[in-house]
């Protein structure tokens, strides 16, 4: 597989060093509001709805839905960006079941819930459970992230005249250290507001994305005649056999 | 053309299939009385879950229609 590098500008690369600074002194910030347990998980529970649903898309939407959503996209049309779409189903469950006991009992975390509806060592269990969902879901946003950053890094660089190679490695390494440290010292806070900035700066990527993709290949009508029917479709289909699929 | 089997029939599968886990829940959240018909906040949250199927179901079908003939 042939590897791009170096295609960013240095411009590129100063915008891109002083958002990660930016960020870390941003979310560091947010370590005064922090004097107890509740206000580092819950932010104190003092924010209103819309910034709490902001921090949620802006968790959602992450390297990861532009770098596997445009390949998937590219490889199998519409249906492979309908992920979700199944989700209204277990909404009134969810709205009038789990959600009252998740608020009304006031707990912390998931394992915390188990701990009190079994044992503590049902707890210990679906602790490593989640560890085990995190580590993956943790690990691919910060892999996309990086194979999204590193075409436009040059090889290495040369700081006090020693010669640093950037590797894909190095640069989740930096940023994982990044966002480590601002949410150590921020807490629930400082992911709140830095997910306001970044929800906002990826939703607006993300559009301006699409019609910016749409005018480089000739406008709505030429983008849409350039699709084959199957590539439209919403859904995968159940069947899929060679023969199905024109 | 795509055929049936990947057009309408995933259609139905969602939203026949997906849509007896919903006719489930909303059943099981008015019987047990986890909405509470009586307050106004449950009602319009009643009537957004309705409106919410079937403004899915309306979305998809026009991303059908549109990829089959537009």
């Amino acid at each position: 597989m042939e590897h791009i590098r170096d295609i960013g500008s240095q411009l590129d690369w100063i915008v891109l060093i002083i958002y990660m600074v930016a960020m870390l002194l941003f979310g560091s910030y947010f370590a005064k509001y922090n004097k107890d347990t509740s206000d580092f998980f819950f932010g104190g529970r003092r924010f209103t709805w819309w910034l709490i649903a902001m921090s949620i898309v802006a968790t959602g939407v992450s390297s990861h839905s532009f770098v596997k959503y445009s390949a998937m996209g590219f490889k199998y049309g519409f249906s492979s960006s309908m992920s979700y779409m199944n989700d209204w189903f277990f909404v009134p469950f969810f709205m009038f079941g789990w959600l009252p006991i998740i608020v009304y009992s006031k707990i912390r975390s998931i394992p915390e819930y188990f701990e009190k509806r079994f044992s503590p060592s049902a707890r210990f269990f679906v602790t490593i459970l989640q560890l085990l969902y995190l580590v993956g879901y943790v690990g691919i946003g910060f892999l996309t992230m990086g194979k999204a950053i590193l075409p436009l890094m040059p090889e290495y660089f040369t700081i006090f005249g020693v010669q640093i190679h950037i590797t894909l490695m190095g640069l989740i390494w930096v940023t994982a250290l990044v966002v480590g440290i601002y949410i150590t010292f921020g807490g629930q806070t400082a992911v709140i507001f830095t997910d306001l900035i970044q929800g906002v700066m990826l939703l607006f990527a993300g559009i301006l994305i699409f019609f910016l993709g749409v005018a480089y290949v000739g406008g709505w009508h030429t983008f849409w005649n350039l699709l084959p029917a199957s590539w439209k479709l919403p859904f995968a289909g159940l069947i899929h056999r060679r023969n199905l699929i024109p | 053309m795509p055929t049936f089997f990947n057009s309408w029939l995933p259609f139905i599968y969602l939203y026949v299939g997906g849509g007896i886990f919903f006719l489930a829940g909303m059943i099981l959240i008015r019987r047990t009385k986890a909405i509470d018909m009586r307050l106004k906040r449950h009602r319009l949250w009643w009537k957004i879950l309705i409106l919410g199927y079937f403004s899915f179901a309306a979305f998809h079908a026009v991303l059908i229609i549109a990829a089959l003939y537009w």
